[in-house]
């Protein structure tokens, strides 16, 4: 059976093989849509330029973990090789099968980004501090290795020989960070601790657990070290786990309290190597201004108490060299259309910066594109507010200072008739009713039902559907001067409201352009 | 919508009379205060504006045009405390005031609607008035007479509640209208006697219920997105109600000269009316910035309606007073009304914080000689008693805020402060999806 689908070295004629390892059973009806959509436009790729999907037989079009990790063992090292697989599936691969995945050279080709806060506390014993214990209690999501964030501790604590002791419970580590500073003949704890770190994707509960803790054992709280010389910048000699820091910037949130200042942000890419290191060190070597003020403008400081929820995006493996453009402009559309696909609610600190880091992604993998320079662009000017200052950023990104000029780069493409009408004949509400509830909710209701239905539908009908939703957008952008997180829908009510978002979303999904 | 206060019954109940001067003609429904407020927190809070916005369910009674603005169904409750400050004219050299009235806490309203295409559906019970109060008021000097009337003491409770059926249409991309029908019930009860606890010398026993048809109708022009204009008519009511007489009333001999003795009309039944007037009003919107909306309100309100066929002064049935419906009057007034709204759009709720400020022109009942006998007694008192309180326009300031949770699940409170009445009010608007 393996062997089925393993290539033959007597198939000169099919250099490209690609794999597509079948969904995992648990993933959400949302990540199997996603997984699927980009599964499907992969594969298309693939045929058009020649590849053969790999498939064990004619009725199957994907492959178990254990098909593919015999394949791509004896994969042909002139083959060029890809394989898509949902994140369960790639963690059981890269967990079962390390030394064949190694072997093979396939790398990940779309490293996620996830960003998390980074809190650091400093003992409040003098003695200590005076002594300049090494020592760094940490509780780490387990995702992230303690080695990962020893040079930014380092950097943080200003003590380049910190060493990490990473924790399993926050109770465990206040009573260390506060009896065995003190006492540490009679403690159990494994040192002195100068500092306690935590780095989680939701650090609420330990946080408060840790704070608690500590307060009850010390009779008094722990004091936060003030992060501030922690520079934005890649940090670690791990090239499996860089430690990315973007700066604590107060970016004005509406009604949402300003951050704490001793607190920086942290993205860590969870499935890196060389190519990505290479290609991060060469953005930060020849950009720093820019990188550094787009890495930090995407990581929004938010309350620590809102929760990221883990996103089990598809993982696609390549083989050195791969992928080319095309791809990454493919890979581009799914980080675009997974931002769009997140059941969460739009406008919150956590979801809006969850779409910032992917669409940063999306930017990285495909800069060119005008919709995920405008999706990125407009997400950042949406957090950004009325403060202002994205000039810089907004140049790199190729767009105008103004977002409400943007709109004039959007004019409806040649050869297109698609125009915004109702997405049925039998539209819940009149026109005139959806004008007189609100105007600018129009084109906007009348966009996300033809998006909405274009999520399934096939062929032309699909086109249309998106060529109908591009030309609401196109006119909701008419009507509206910029984006913005919130719209009245009515006085108390608003709803989410940035055409750019979702006109990236639909050139994404198959709507783009003709060039 | 909004409006203010004040009268509408004007069932006069009286208290008997000694043959002379010194009977007592207390008023128990004078200055009667309705509850013309439109309902929902968020309104009271903005000065009791809703005209030009109605953006809610409770749009079903303030402006039922506004139901347009709705795209979903909406439940709307209502919870009302109010703290009423009747102020009885206490007879002076100054004119004092005596304030009674009690705390009434009630749900006051409900509503349901649903949006069917260009139409809007709404079915909703609405609390007009719900009053309660107890006085007693000790003898009160007459200048005019020099000598002291009769003190009077009583309880009244009124109930008036509207369940309606309405519906609003979209015309056009800029105007909707709107209506209701309603069905409005009254229930009274009330007793007032002259003199003291212990020794009462004649009043009235008025209870009652009774029901009668009413409508309002609105409508509402938006000439900008940011605009809209509203305008409404709320057809008042008149409801039959029958008061009985207790005790002895003053009576006239045409003798030279007269002679004045009281008869014992106790048990005897009279026909009233009790009138809800009609309101006309209109308001403005102005959405100034994305977070900022700021309103303004027009309402007038026909409290002259309230002097009907079956007006009645019982105090001065002697044929020899002569005094008549003729002889009473209540002037219409227009009650201007501002608000604002702040919204703080926010991750998940938008809060808001509001704030307003009302008139309430003098609407009490007066008194005007012409036509009755100048010569008897309830010439000069009729005049001292509804001529000597002082004309004001009472101003009110309304202040709330609110939360709307995940765009779902909108709760507003609001407190009005007024000579009149101190009020609190809680509503909830749950949007379903």
């Amino acid at each position: 059976m393996v062997s089925s689908v393993a290539p033959s070295a007597q198939q000169p004629s099919a250099p490209w093989v690609h794999y597509q390892v079948c969904a995992s059973s648990n993933l959400s009806q949302a990540d199997r849509a996603l997984f699927d959509s980009l599964a499907r436009d992969l594969a298309g790729v693939v045929r058009e330029r020649g590849g053969r999907i790999a498939a064990p037989a004619a009725d199957r079009t994907c492959v178990s973990v254990q098909e593919v990790t015999a394949a791509i063992g004896q994969v042909a090292a002139a083959n060029q090789t890809s394989v898509i697989l949902d994140g369960p599936a790639y963690r059981t691969l890269s967990r079962t099968s390390a030394d064949v995945l190694a072997k093979s050279g396939l790398r990940p080709v779309n490293p996620r980004l996830f960003t998390r806060p980074l809190y650091i506390f400093e003992t409040t014993d003098s003695a200590l501090k005076g002594s300049k214990s090494p020592f760094v209690g940490v509780l780490l999501d387990r995702e992230v290795s303690g080695a990962a964030i020893v040079a930014a501790v380092a950097a943080a604590t200003g003590e380049p020989s910190v060493r990490i002791v990473a924790f399993n419970t926050a109770a465990e580590l206040a009573r260390c960070f506060e009896r065995g500073s003190t006492d540490p003949a009679n403690s159990r704890c494994p040192g002195t601790f100068g500092w306690a770190a935590f780095l989680e994707q939701d650090a609420s509960t330990t946080l408060s657990s840790f704070q608690a803790a500590y307060a009850k054992a010390a009779g008094k709280p722990p004091v936060p070290l003030n992060v501030q010389k922690l520079r934005p910048g890649l940090y670690g000699d791990n090239p499996d786990q860089l430690l990315l820091i973007a700066a604590d910037r107060d970016f004005p949130q509406i009604g949402e309290r300003r951050p704490d200042s001793t607190r920086a942000l942290a993205a860590i890419p969870r499935v890196d190597g060389p190519a990505l290191e290479d290609r991060l060190l060469q953005e930060t070597r020849r950009e720093q201004s820019w990188g550094a003020s787009l890495w930090a403008l995407v990581g929004v400081p938010v309350s620590a108490a809102e929760e990221l929820p883990r996103y089990p995006f598809p993982v696609v493996l390549g083989s050195p060299g791969f992928p080319d453009p095309g791809v990454r402009a493919l890979i581009a559309d799914g980080y675009v259309r997974a931002a769009g696909a997140w059941q969460v609610s739009p406008c919150t600190a956590s979801a809006e910066r969850l779409h910032r880091a992917y669409l940063l992604n999306a930017y990285l993998e495909n800069p060119d594109d005008r919709s995920t320079r405008l999706g990125l662009g407009s997400a950042l000017s949406v957090a950004r507010g009325s403060a202002g200052g994205l000039d810089d950023v907004l140049r790199k990104l190729q767009l105008g200072a103004n977002p409400s000029e943007w709109r004039d780069a959007l004019a409806t493409p040649a050869g297109s008739s698609a125009t915004c009408v109702a997405a049925t004949t039998r539209e819940r509400f009149p026109e005139d009713r959806l004008f007189f509830a609100n105007p600018n909710l129009v084109s906007q209701y009348r966009a996300m039902e033809h998006l909405r239905r274009a999520g399934g539908e096939t062929g032309t009908e699909r086109r249309d559907s998106l060529a109908r939703a591009g030309a609401c957008l196109r006119e909701a952008l008419s009507r509206v001067a910029g984006p913005s997180c919130h719209a009245a829908e009515r006085s108390t009510y608003s709803f989410y409201y940035n055409p750019y978002f979702y006109f990236a979303v639909q050139q994404a999904s198959g709507g783009r352009d003709a060039k | 919508v909004t409006r203010g206060t004040s009268i509408a019954l004007l069932l006069v109940s009286c208290f008997a009379v000694r043959p002379a001067w010194g009977q007592s003609n207390e008023r128990i429904y004078e200055d009667l205060d309705f509850r013309f407020v439109t309902p929902g927190a968020r309104a009271v809070a903005m000065g009791k504006t809703f005209i030009g916005l109605a953006d809610d369910a409770t749009a079903a009674v303030s402006n039922p045009a506004g139901l347009s603005n709705l795209l979903e169904q909406e439940f709307s409750f209502e919870f009302t405390g109010t703290r009423i400050k009747h102020q009885r004219f206490f007879p002076s050299a100054d004119g004092e005031l005596q304030t009674f009235g009690e705390t009434v806490v009630t749900p006051s309203f409900f509503s349901y609607v649903i949006p069917v295409r260009r139409a809007t559906i709404s079915v909703f019970l609405n609390s007009v008035q719900d009053y309660r109060e107890s006085f007693e008021i000790g003898d009160r000097f007459v200048p005019s007479l020099g000598d002291f009337e009769d003190g009077a003491f009583g309880s009244l409770s009124v109930q008036v509640n509207s369940y309606g059926v309405g519906g609003a249409y979209v015309l056009s991309r800029s105007l909707s209208v709107g209506g209701s029908a309603t069905l409005l019930s009254l229930n009274v009860a009330s007793q007032a006697r002259s003199g003291t606890p212990f020794s009462p010398r004649n009043g009235t026993n008025t209870i009652d219920s009774d029901l009668a048809w009413s409508g309002l109708a609105g409508a509402l022009f938006k000439p900008t997105p940011r605009v809209a204009i509203g305008f409404t008519f709320n057809k008042g009511a008149t409801f039959d109600a029958r008061t009985q007489l207790f005790g002895q009333f003053l009576f006239t001999l045409q003798t030279t000269p007269p002679t004045r003795l009281d008869v014992n009309r106790t048990g005897e039944v009279r026909d009233v009316n009790y009138v809800i007037p009609d309101r006309y009003g209109a308001g403005i919107s102005w959405r100034a910035r994305n977070n900022i909306t700021l309103l303004a309100d027009v309402s007038r309100i026909n409290y002259s309606q309230q002097i009907t066929d079956r007006f009645l002064v019982a105090d001065f049935q002697d044929p020899d007073a002569r005094v008549s419906a003729d002889n009473f009057y209540i002037n219409d007034v227009y009650e201007i009304h501002a608000g604002a709204e702040w919204r703080f759009y926010g991750t998940g709720r938008t809060i808001s914080v509001r704030g307003g400020v009302y008139t309430d022109p003098d609407h009490r009942l007066r008194f005007q000689s012409g036509g009755n006998n100048p010569n008897h007694p309830a010439d000069p008192l009729l005049n001292f008693r509804f001529n000597t309180g002082r004309s004001t326009t009472d101003v009110g300031y309304t202040a709330g805020a609110g939360i709307t949770l995940f765009n779902r699940v909108q709760i507003d409170g609001a407190a009005s402060f007024s000579p009149d009445a101190n009020q609190i009010v809680l509503s909830t608007v749950v949007r379903l999806p």
